[in-house]
């Protein structure tokens, strides 16, 4: 049978004081590993076996579960297209009825608002409904305003130049007048660069997992990994 | 009379039994992490990958045949392990370089004594992972290359191939690393 040549003396001699040697492992984390499967082998939603031995009513009850929630879930989406279609929110109704007036006349508010200019959002107290449809119509549809550019330029200006204290103060104060802003993702991105370059490295680690959560897909992504590639 | 003999008699089978997965895991945890720990995993990832070993194990225990040697079973496991959360957090690998750009040295590169060790390290982390497998498993684990083939589901063919390039990149890497320091 056919055998692999033999290493070359130097490798030889790099690999030999390594081979069959294990370093011991501290007993703390010796003893937290072992914990972990410990409680692993205990909980019952780990491994297949144990989810095979289930008896056929668990499965059941999982897939009536699974069909109500989706139900659900059409039905009111189908709930909210109705009431937030805009032929609805801009043509007042006659009659309306007493329980979809009140969310009517608030969702229009909502369009009123998120149609005019970003600072003219923030003089507005947010409330969490309200807050989430801007995030929405504004990321989605709305253009980023001329001062909203213009601080992210200058953000971007910074981070070209290296006075990431600067830019880093810009992208607060993006984030303080266009929390939702249409380029949020940028100003993110560039709140990530602005951290790795001031040397906050645990921060802008933080900054940029959160990227990544917020922005799965996003193309910035990349600039971090070529910022680490350089900067390595 | 009847109740004294109920309270002497053993506990019931179930009480005692041991799960044989979780012996093993026991028994090797160390050459668990060492395996992790040469197949490129970094030192704040090891005990989350150490534990998805433990989980793919206790899947695949079944098909686990005992009259085998466990570590190269539980190195093919630590390279699948490995493999897939490569493929999945490749960015967040690339993350976690903001971290540690500045040099912090690995717990091990900090004792002089593993100095070596950490440039081997340092080697081996410029091989592909399934090239540094195949390597770590013949030329420092002394696994033959039949069964280095067979745990990790290649042919032969392509392990032979595998190795002789791995050693090649290795010795590169290697010769530039000690260029590097020397020129320190």
């Amino acid at each position: 049978m056919k055998t692999p040549e033999p290493l070359s003396p130097e490798l030889e001699a790099w690999l030999a004081p390594h081979r069959r040697v294990l370093l011991p492992l501290a007993p703390s984390v010796e003893a937290r590993a072992l914990a972990r499967a410990a409680r692993a082998e205990e909980s019952p939603q780990q491994g297949a076996g144990r989810a095979l031995a289930r008896p056929w009513w668990v499965f059941a009850t999982a897939a009536g579960a699974v069909v109500a929630l989706g139900a659900a879930a059409y039905a009111a989406h189908a709930w909210r297209n109705t009431v937030v279609s805009p032929a609805v929110v801009r043509v007042a109704p006659l009659a309306p009825s007493p329980v979809t007036q009140p969310r009517v006349a608030a969702r229009a508010a909502v369009v009123a608002v998120a149609e005019t200019t970003a600072p003219a959002t923030n003089a507005t107290p947010e409330t969490p409904s309200r807050r989430r449809s801007a995030r929405k119509t504004s990321a989605a549809t709305l253009p980023p305003t001329n001062e909203e550019l213009h601080l992210l330029r200058s953000a971007r200006q910074d981070v070209t130049r290296g006075d990431f204290a600067g830019a880093l103060s810009a992208v607060a104060e993006h984030a303080r007048r266009f929390r939702h802003g249409a380029l949020v993702e940028e100003r993110e991105a560039l709140r990530v660069k602005s951290l790795a370059g001031l040397g906050r490295h645990q921060d802008a680690q933080r900054a940029a997992v959160e990227f990544h959560a917020r922005f799965p897909r996003s193309v910035l992504l990349s600039t971090f990994e070529r910022m680490t590639e350089a900067e390595r | 009379m009847g109740s004294h003999l109920l309270l002497l008699a053993p506990p019931p089978v179930q009480m005692i039994r041991k799960d044989p997965v979780l012996e093993a895991y026991q028994q090797e945890i160390t050459y668990v992490f060492h395996a992790l720990r040469w197949l490129g995993a970094r030192p704040q990832e090891l005990e989350d990958l150490a534990q998805e070993v433990f989980i793919a194990l206790r899947r695949a225990w079944s098909r686990y045949d005992s009259s085998r040697p466990l570590r190269p079973y539980l190195f093919g496991v630590a390279f699948r392990v490995v493999s897939m959360q490569r493929r999945k957090t490749k960015r967040e690998v690339a993350f976690a370089e903001l971290e540690i750009r500045d040099g912090g040295p690995y717990p091990d590169e900090l004792v002089q004594a593993k100095q070596a060790r950490a440039m081997v390290l340092r080697a081996l982390e410029r091989i592909p992972l399934r090239r540094r497998a195949v390597l770590v498993m013949h030329d420092l684990e002394e696994v033959p290359m039949v069964q280095v083939a067979n745990t990790l589901s290649i042919p032969l063919f392509t392990a032979y191939s595998r190795l002789r390039k791995a050693r090649k990149e290795l010795e590169t890497a290697i010769r530039r690393l000690a260029k590097d320091v020397s020129k320190r």
